[in-house]
């Protein structure tokens, strides 16, 4: 994703711009997406009657509790995903509609890798807030934290320049740890699956 | 190993009833959102290592 922004030793998509204004398109462009599509979700959402809706609450909590079981048993049952990242193609349309098609895409999420079953709370809590504003909130929420990587990870390289590390050797570090992190987001799905049965009540 | 995976999967349960029991202060629709907002932040900081 970065490489969308910014190229290392080179200027792939680069255009003469400079980093940050496609970083803005990329950041507009997820949170607007997040947004968006939350919002029509939390929309469906209230066409749905309040009491159905507390079911559909719980039942979405026993699923992530049960998704993050089977993703710390042996089967390390993976999500269902499309396995793949943002088209390659998106780099020939011009350094800014690139960086925004990319971030529409990463905002909405699931168009590339999920990665992780957590993700699935997100959409499914836009739809059961039943409210077009709080769905928006929820996704757009997400949209704006995956916008925000490529700050993050200029920072990194900025903060750690002095000792020789780059942007590629940030991702890579983070790519490195890729399995406690799945245990970490199985764990949390389970932790918020069981608040959303709880607070579903009997 | 696999004892190890039943006490995540335990700790993972006990902080989740800790959390609904909190939770249940507030309206549904409310603990909804808030749930869905720390899904939201988290997935997308755990998806920055995706390769």
């Amino acid at each position: 994703m970065i490489f969308v922004i910014m190229s290392y030793g080179g200027h792939r998509n680069q255009e003469g711009r400079h980093w940050s204004g496609k970083a803005v398109a990329f950041t507009v462009g997820a949170t607007v997406s997040g947004g968006s599509l939350g919002a029509l979700l939390g929309l469906l959402g209230a066409a749905l009657p309040a009491q159905p809706r507390v079911g559909l609450v719980a039942l979405v909590g026993f699923m992530a509790v049960l998704a993050g079981a089977l993703a710390l048993s042996p089967f390390q049952l993976r999500p269902p995903q499309f396995d793949r990242e943002t088209a390659q193609r998106w780099m020939t349309r011009g350094a800014l509609s690139g960086a925004v098609l990319n971030g529409v895409a990463l905002g909405a999420g699931f168009t590339t890798r999920i990665g992780f079953w957590l993700w699935y709370l997100i959409p499914s809590a836009a739809f059961l807030t039943g409210s077009a504003w709080a769905g928006a909130l929820v996704y757009g929420t997400y949209g704006l934290a995956r916008g925000l990587g490529p700050w993050a990870l200029v920072a990194a390289r900025a903060l750690k320049r002095s000792r020789g590390l780059d942007f590629e050797e940030a991702g890579d570090w983070l790519v490195a740890r890729i399995r406690p992190l799945r245990v970490a987001g199985a764990a949390e799905a389970i932790v918020l699956g069981v608040a959303l049965v709880v607070i579903a009540g009997p | 190993m696999a004892r190890r995976r039943f006490g995540h999967v335990a700790a993972a349960g006990a902080a989740g009833v800790a959390a609904g029991v909190a939770l249940t202060l507030v309206p549904v629709t409310t603990a909804v959102l808030l749930i869905g907002l720390v899904a939201a932040v988290s997935t997308a900081l755990l998806q920055q290592a995706l390769p």
